[in-house]
């Protein structure tokens, strides 16, 4: 699913879609409900930060100023990763960033259950650390898809979706696989966003600050998809080698003339 | 190699200046702290303006209705202190009740006995006037601004 050393199916863009929007937009959600700030994307911080600074509210500017510092880094950081790690070890490098994604909200969960005194600085901590793990999130999926998936926002999907309904409009394009391949694509990622933000505010009222548990888990599925389909599959086809090996050198040769 | 030093220089310039801007910078925590008295309730924004010469404030009839279910119910002064505790003074008995803030220091959370709490967007805050805006869907719809001056820090 987080793979890019070979060609991507639009099956694999879709699996990865809807399972990062929809822990993007439960993150979304949960953050809204706990910290009242987006944390999933950058647009409206910089309309805020444009406002603050407008008004001369100067501590506000650079907090907002540093949240989106944070998303930037966390799409800087995982595209680092991507293209620094050894190319020997690609699902290393591709997996890495899921898992610093799983550390930051793994730290946020816990200090909200444990520790969260619900002080300001607390709060802007939290939420810069919720942007940082939305940029790597954001940066990993449009970089191992070439810019075809982004999950953390829906701003860019819902201009293509309205570019896309438009050109259905003539039989042409309507007929386009890679077109229909990609309405696909853009509402798989809409729905799951939208269906994950959902979850998350209902079930938030029942588990509480747990759901940054679930949304881990959601990422633990992304890379234990690759894990199995890399790792596991080949060293399953290692092991069973040795048989495949024995029962051809058992066999009476065969000509194949005969 | 001028990449390997350009990048962590970069990086590290940026880290000193924003810090540095926002340890000299008073955050809203700190500038909210003392006495505040209301000066007024309006009407900031409502369906639709029926003429011109709509008064937007709110009379002390609808006032009271509308704060009969908050938490700050007939509260004339409020008083922030340093320990997240508010006294409210006005014709009822004085109540201390908890604030923090929330966002980037937009939102005020009250919260009152038996766990009761309501947000307030705040909208304004200097070292002489707060405006804060709360959302509602009572008797009347629309958003109710409240105005504040300070007595004392």
């Amino acid at each position: 699913m987080i793979r890019k050393y070979r060609n991507r199916t639009n099956r694999e863009n879709m699996q990865l879609g809807a399972l990062t929007a929809f822990s993007a937009g439960m993150v979304n959600v949960i953050s809204v409900i706990i910290f009242f700030a987006f944390t999933s994307n950058v647009t409206g911080h910089f309309a805020i930060l444009a406002q603050e600074v407008s008004k001369g509210n100067w501590y506000e500017a650079l907090v907002v100023f540093g949240w989106i510092g944070l998303f930037f880094l966390g799409s800087f950081t995982s595209n680092f990763v991507v293209i620094n790690v050894d190319k020997q070890r690609a699902y290393l490098a591709h997996a890495l960033p899921v898992v610093l994604e799983i550390i930051c909200l793994l730290i946020v969960g816990t200090y909200i259950q444990f520790f969260y005194k619900e002080t300001l600085l607390e709060t802007e901590l939290m939420v810069g650390l919720m942007l940082f793990a939305m940029g790597i999130q954001n940066g990993l999926t449009a970089t191992i898809s070439n810019g075809t998936v982004k999950t953390t926002h829906l701003t860019g999907l819902t201009t293509d979706l309205g570019i896309l309904v438009s050109m259905f409009s003539k039989k042409e394009y309507r007929q386009k696989p890679e077109l229909q391949d990609k309405m696909r694509l853009l509402l798989t990622i809409m729905v799951s966003y939208i269906v994950g933000g959902v979850c998350a505010g209902y079930i938030y009222l029942t588990i509480a600050y747990n759901v940054f548990y679930i949304v881990c888990v959601f990422l633990l599925i992304v890379i234990g998809y690759d894990f199995y389909h890399t790792k596991v599959t080949t060293y399953l086809q290692e092991k069973r080698q040795p048989y495949y090996r024995k029962t051809i050198k058992d066999r009476e040769p065969q000509l194949s003339n005969q | 190699m001028r990449v390997r030093f350009v990048y962590p220089t970069v990086f590290a310039a940026v880290l000193s200046l924003y810090f540095t801007l926002l340890s000299l910078q008073p955050g809203p925590e700190s500038n909210i702290l003392g006495e505040w008295k209301e000066v007024s309730w309006e009407y900031e924004k409502v369906d639709s303006i029926p003429d011109s010469g709509f008064d937007y404030h709110l009379t002390d009839h609808i006032k009271s209705q509308l704060a009969e279910s908050l938490i700050i119910h007939e509260a004339e002064v409020w008083k922030f202190v340093s320990d997240e505790r508010l006294e409210m003074r006005g014709k009822s008995p004085t109540k201390s009740l908890q604030w923090k803030l929330k966002g980037r220091g937009n939102i005020l959370q009250i919260q009152g006995a038996n766990s009761a709490t309501e947000h307030y967007q705040i909208q304004e805050l200097s070292s002489d006037r707060m405006v804060l805006h709360f959302n509602f869907d009572m008797q009347v719809r629309g958003i109710v601004k409240m105005t504040f001056a300070r007595i004392n820090a």
